[in-house]
């Protein structure tokens, strides 16, 4: 918990308007910030944190993603539309953008590979990308697909790259069923010895991946990399 | 206004002295593809969701699609845009092109940027109803084309919901504990139907709906299998609550060929959803609001407090009626009289107790509100046509059956008594 500690010395440095000054810590504020939609304060957090040596993922899980988890969850109450959604996502892309390239710095060695998209007709991507830089930050290389994969997509990119593990988002009852038909496909093509496949995202529950023939059901963004540690039957 | 291939059709005077950052872009290579992409890929979104999409066009710059549509075709779009939901001086240089020309095409790209209206959060939203309309009125015959997909995933997103608050709520998300909360919401949306609560019985649809898709969303058959249960329950606890037996007869009679016609998850939700609709219609026409919301107030009271002894005076009292007229509104709207539906209520929290609790069955007998054993077992007889003991006995002995009952998919223990509560069953006890 390095941030209480040094929480003290920074709120003397830092001046921000539209966040709360009173703010407990730097994490909370630029959780705020997120959900303000206030990409200065966002950067300007963010970096600052950095500088002074908060750990990155804890940059990442207790500040910037609580902050969109709070305003998807004010959109799904009614209180935001999706302009004031797109802004949060667009402040989180900013924090992202400064921590993902020290994140994948600080990693060398590689664990495994992995392929990661959202399904056919699914466009939602703000999880799956926080997926991918909590991967990478673990030690995968992550081949992202972005949005809107097909099965056959997915297949080619799990062949060319020769990853281990496949992972696949959805935030739609609608799109779900994708998933089962991209597992199929890597049956008929007898790619499933070779790659474990994950599945996560809102609707999708652990009865259903396993009904799909999923190997591994992935609870929330965080957990992805011990979930893809232990497919690959490292610990 | 463009076309299908993405070509102009109409613009705006507005919109012409204002493109000025557009003609700088799509000047420059790939620009001008990348912007016929962007809207085909909005007004795709549009037509999907049945619905005017906001979204980025390029870079940070704001574009709101509609789709016009000739007789279910996508003929043209309407695209507002650009725009900006924030400052132009809020935008990080990561989110602006950068133009490597002279000083006076910089000064040129910051002054086009300048001149980019900055639309508040509401305002955006807002258009995007209005500029849907326009495309509503511009369409032949009109877009009530989509209505129905708009519909659809309007549900399909109260149903994920839903599915999330149940992962939620419940960490370890196994089949037999989805049963049992299937099982609690059958119970809680008999009593809403029959209390009129239109909105509280569709939420609860929802979440049934929610439960069976959370574990059989990817076979298609069973669904269908389930779903047609679900509704064949709701019609009976439908006719229990008043809606006339003749007419639900026929529409479950078209159940059968109607549900053979849908060939998604999505048409079929919605499908039900729409039933069930039909189903409250049928009840409700005749039915006095006034009194429901009376008797909504007496039977909360009554759930809160049965475990005390209740007299008529006091529950009419608390719901500010005179006791002949509660008595009244009772026999009129649960067919069963006030003392009966307190007992119902009473044996009802009494068999969760003997089945879920070693408790002794004096002391259950106190617990829902019974003076005295005998007295308990003698109302429990009447009621469930066996004593006490040999109720709790019978579920023990059984406990292979109420395991595999439980993990029925849809609806564990499900016999006459468990579905639909008493009130609808002891008329007059």
């Amino acid at each position: 918990m390095i941030h209480r500690e040094i929480n003290p010395i920074l709120t003397g440095n830092v001046r921000l308007d539209s966040v709360d000054q009173q703010g407990s810590n730097m994490l909370n504020r630029l959780s705020k910030a997120v959900v303000m939609r206030d990409c200065r304060v966002v950067k300007e957090l963010t970096e600052r944190m950095v500088k002074v040596g908060v750990d990155l993922f804890e940059i990442l899980n207790d500040g910037l993603i609580p902050g969109m988890l709070e305003a998807s969850e004010r959109f799904r109450r009614g209180e935001f539309f999706i302009p004031e959604l797109l802004m949060s996502s667009r402040a989180l892309k900013i924090g992202l953008g400064i921590l993902r390239p020290l994140i994948q710095e600080s990693q060398k060695d590689v664990l495994g590979r992995v392929v990661i998209g959202t399904v056919k007709f699914d466009l939602h991507d703000i999880g799956k990308n926080l997926v991918i830089i909590l991967l990478e930050g673990n030690g995968f290389e992550v081949i992202d697909l972005g949005v809107d994969a097909s099965p056959e997509k997915f297949m080619k990119a799990v062949e060319k790259n020769q990853a281990q593990v496949l992972a696949m988002s959805s935030l739609l009852t609608s799109t779900m069923v994708w998933m089962k038909s991209t597992i199929e496909l890597l049956h008929e093509s007898g790619l499933n010895g070779r790659i474990k496949t994950m599945v996560g995202g809102a609707p999708v529950t652990p009865i259903f991946a396993k009904n799909i023939g999923a190997d591994a059901y992935c609870r929330e963004a965080t957990s992805a990399p011990a979930v893809a540690k232990s497919l690959m039957g490292l610990k | 206004m463009i076309g299908t291939k993405g070509e102009d059709l109409w613009e705006t005077d507005s919109r012409k002295s204002r493109r000025l950052l557009c003609q700088i872009f799509t000047a420059e290579g790939d620009g001008a593809k990348a912007c016929r992409n962007s809207h085909k890929k909005a007004v795709r979104e549009s037509i999907r969701w049945g619905e005017a999409v906001i979204r980025n066009c390029c870079y940070s710059l704001m574009q709101i699609t509609a789709p016009v549509m000739d007789d279910g075709k996508w003929v043209a779009t309407l695209v507002a845009s650009p725009f900006l939901l924030i400052e132009p001086s809020e935008l990080q240089p990561e989110e602006l092109p950068s133009i490597l020309g002279s000083e006076e095409e910089k000064r040129g790209l910051r002054k086009a940027i300048f001149s980019i209206p900055v639309v508040r959060d509401e305002e955006a939203s807002d258009a995007a109803k209005i500029l849907y309309y326009l495309a509503d009125q511009l369409s032949n015959p009109n877009l009530s084309c989509l209505t129905k997909v708009h519909e659809i995933q309007e549900l399909q997103g109260k149903i994920a919901d839903q599915i999330r608050d149940l992962k939620a709520l419940d960490k370890d998300f196994n089949s037999s504990s989805l049963a049992k909360l299937s099982y609690d919401e059958e119970k809680e949306i008999i009593v809403k139907i029959r209390l009129g609560d239109r909105d509280g019985a569709k939420e609860i649809l929802y979440r049934l709906l929610a439960i069976t898709l959370s574990q059989y969303l990817e076979n298609f058959e069973l669904l269908k299998i389930l779903v047609l249960e679900l509704l064949i329950f709701l019609s009976r606890a439908a006719v229990e609550a008043g809606a006339k037996a003749e007419g639900i007869l026929g529409m479950k009679y078209r159940f059968l060929t109607e549900l053979a016609g849908i060939k998604d998850q999505e048409n079929l939700c919605l499908w039900v959803v729409k039933v069930f609709e039909k189903l409250m219609d049928n009840i409700y026409h005749t039915r006095n609001v006034k009194n429901y919301q009376r008797l909504k107030k007496t039977l909360d009271f009554i759930d809160a407090n049965y475990s005390q002894p209740l007299s008529v005076e006091e529950i009419a009292r608390e719901v500010c009626l005179s006791p002949s007229r509660l008595s009244h509104i009772v026999k009129e709207e649960l067919g069963s009289t006030l003392g009966g539906y307190i007992s119902k209520i009473r044996i009802d929290k009494a068999k969760n107790l003997l089945v879920d609790t070693e408790t002794s069955i004096s002391q259950i007998a106190l617990e829902v509100g019974f003076p005295d054993q005998s007295y308990f077992t003698k109302v429990f007889k009447k009621i469930e046509k066996c004593t006490p003991k040999a109720f709790r006995q019978n579920v023990s002995q059984s406990p292979e059956l109420n395991k595999n009952l439980m993990n029925l998919p849809g609806r564990p223990f499900y016999h006459q008594d468990a579905g639909i509560p008493a009130v609808f069953q002891h008329s007059g006890a």
